[in-house]
């Protein structure tokens, strides 16, 4: 391991570009060590790789911090978000075990031994069953569309209008983006420019833009600036 | 950021898993599209969000949910700086729509980044025959984009380990590959599965492959092509109080200038052209990609529509067409289609059903070498060349002269189940006046 002090900045600033912490791929000992040293922010511009990997350390509390200085064991599952909820329920069968044992008292098998790796055993099943029934991150695409309205200078009808789509239009699958812009066209006609997060599966843009266009008598035309994965 | 760079648009596409979107993040992360500010804000919500995981992860995490909340559309347009360029990049999304908004949508690709993933078995399933890899490339190409960058990916995964031989490999199966589709030269770039896009990666043999920085600044600047003759299609037509008709669309080759005598298809009416803005503000000329309206003499509102192609009266003016010949390539259609079939055509902005008259023969998807004249039936998967004849009065271009008024999508229950690159186009004569 290389030996990092923050009298060299660029030894560290090296290191960091090719690993994501000081102790590889978990932060650890060094990385609190080097963090607490330094005496405010790295300046970007010299050192990137430690300006940024700063900004991730300062993110997290001194309490959480502190629990990696002493060579923090690598908590490898710590990240894997579900873990912890499905561990509680299994607690009661070693209990039962633990009952029995008085009831059968012979010393030639261990019950409580067996029972306990059977719960294991079924413990593990459940898990790697969960983890397979684990909903796969659900695809979403990220679409800014525009909606043009025949009065394109009437600023109340454009407000109303994209009021109008966002109250009216809200099938499952569907979040409106927060921002909507007035974006100048030409000679004083505006457009509406607004965003829609849909999930792949559920919504299709034709779906949505049909609705707004059947407005005939206000909407002219929707287009598509751009679809982008989320 | 500087505005003497040129501008470059990138899709990037790829297999699932292949690192598409941790890339994409890599770029925008590194090369400025993310500013301090943005990064900052995310600072408060780490503590909820993404402990453990890679610092970029840690970013991207929370840029996703930034998108994901809508809060400004902004941060939805990603863009980062190369030395020489200033890109404007799109996560390729998986949706079904995405084809038909490559295809009429306002953001044409300039290049094509495709990842492919390294690991044994990762790369065989990308290029076989249920891999995206080979749809996504070809489409690119259908779609008219003109350069390709290759990045094999997951260089550092053990069983890859920068091994010499599996990325020669790879290569070589990529230029085969991508030769028959006319994507001649690509660079190809060797990363890293952490550490992609400052990093040159060394093979285990010590050479050193071209990264994807450089790649990306080897591309040659696109071509705006504005020594072409003008073609805008509209995109709508407005009455502005005070000032008249005001059609609006983007100009797609050729330039548009006041005083122009501009000629409209398929109506064929021909007018002086007073002004044109954009953004409120008059250009003395639009030049391709410019979004403008202008204002045009003694035209009634009713009299133009969306679909309708905008052209120098005096250079090559757009006319509406008899019939056109296209090749199409059947992508997601359930059945067999067959002569006289009459789905919707997204051609420009038009939108216009148009019969297949006649399937002229079904084709190689890449070569185009004809397998079967006249079949009775097409079917997802086949490429085919095809009479069409639209229901309406239509103006369309042949692909190689005019590429944004040469590609269409194909609609039939709301989806796109083919696309198409028009070869000929049969124009109808002008009535002379």
């Amino acid at each position: 391991m290389a030996q990092f002090a923050v009298e060299n900045l660029a030894q560290v600033n090296e290191f960091l570009s090719n690993n994501n912490y000081l102790n590889g791929d978990l932060p650890g000992a060094d990385d609190v060590r080097i963090f607490n040293a330094l005496k405010g922010v790295p300046p970007k511009d010299q050192f990137p790789e430690v300006y940024f990997w700063y900004l991730l350390l300062s993110s997290f509390t001194p309490a959480v911090r502190a629990q990696w200085a002493p060579a923090a064991a690598p908590k490898k599952d710590a990240p894997k978000k579900e873990a912890p909820k499905k561990e509680e329920p299994k607690k009661e069968e070693p209990k039962k075990a633990e009952d029995d044992v008085d009831l059968f008292g012979d010393d030639d098998v261990d019950p409580e031994a067996e029972k306990k790796a059977k719960a294991l055993a079924e413990q593990k099943k459940q898990e790697a069953l969960a983890k397979k029934n684990k909903p796969k991150p659900v695809a979403k695409t990220i679409v800014i569309f525009e909606v043009k309205i025949f009065e394109a200078t009437d600023q109340a009808l454009l407000e109303s209008t994209a009021k109008k789509v966002k109250e009216t239009i809200n099938p499952d699958g569907l979040t409106w983006g927060k921002e909507v812009k007035f974006e100048e066209i030409a000679y004083g006609a505006k457009k509406i420019v607004m965003s829609m997060i849909i999930e792949d599966d559920k919504i299709l843009t034709d779906d949505v833009f049909d609705q707004i266009t059947a407005w005939e008598d206000d909407v002219s035309s929707v287009d598509i600036v751009s679809m982008q994965k989320v | 950021m500087p505005k003497d760079k040129l501008h470059v648009n990138l899709v990037v596409i790829g297999h699932v898993d292949s690192g598409k979107s941790t890339t994409t993040g890599h770029l925008i992360y590194k090369l400025g599209g993310i500013d301090e500010r943005t990064i900052k804000k995310f600072e408060d919500e780490a503590n909820k969000l993404g402990k453990g995981s890679f610092k970029y992860a840690w970013v991207l995490d929370n840029l996703k949910a930034e998108r994901e909340r809508g809060i400004t559309i902004d941060i939805s347009l990603w863009k980062f700086e190369t030395n020489k360029y200033y890109y404007t990049v799109i996560d390729a999304p998986g949706h079904r729509d995405f084809i038909k908004n490559m295809i009429t949508g306002t953001s044409q690709a300039d290049v094509a980044l495709l990842m492919i993933a390294s690991p044994a078995g990762e790369f065989e399933a990308g290029i076989s025959k249920e891999g995206q890899t080979r749809e996504h490339v070809l489409l690119a190409y259908t779609l008219g984009v003109k350069q390709m960058i290759c990045a094999t990916n997951k260089m550092d995964e053990k069983t890859v380990n920068y091994a010499q031989g599996r990325y020669d490999e790879i290569v070589k199966e990529m230029r085969d590959y991508l030769k028959k589709t006319t994507f001649p030269s690509f660079p190809i770039s060797g990363l890293g599965r952490r550490q992609y896009v400052g990093k040159i990666c060394q093979l285990s043999d010590g050479t050193r492959d071209q990264h994807l920085l450089e790649a990306l600044d080897a591309v040659t600047p696109p071509k705006r092509p504005t020594e072409k003759p003008l073609r805008l299609p509209l995109q709508d037509v407005y009455k502005i109080g005070g000032i008249g008709t005001v059609p609006v669309g983007r100009v797609e080759t050729g330039v548009l200038k006041p005083g122009m005598v501009v000629q409209f298809a398929p109506s064929a009416i021909t007018t002086e052209v007073k002004s044109v803005e954009m953004h409120h503000e008059a250009l003395p000329e639009a030049v391709p990609g410019d979004n403008v309206g202008f204002n045009v003499k003694n035209i009634a509102v009713k009299d133009l529509k969306r679909g309708f192609v905008c052209s120098d009266s005096k250079s090559d003016p757009a006319r509406e067409c008899q019939s056109f010949n296209a090749q199409v390539i059947i992508i997601n259609h359930p059945g067999q289609i067959q002569n006289g079939y009459c789905p919707v055509l997204d051609c420009h902005t038009a939108h216009i059903a148009c019969k297949f008259q006649e399937i002229l023969s079904k084709n190689d998807r890449r070569t185009g070498k004809v397998i079967e004249e006249e079949p009775k039936f097409v079917k997802s998967g086949d490429a085919a060349m095809v009479k069409l004849i639209p229901t309406k009065p239509m103006c369309v271009e042949i692909f190689s002269e005019y590429p944004p008024l040469g590609r269409f999508a194909v609609r039939d229950m709301k989806q796109t189940v083919a696309v198409g690159v028009i070869k000929v186009v049969e124009k109808k004569e002008l009535k002379k006046k």
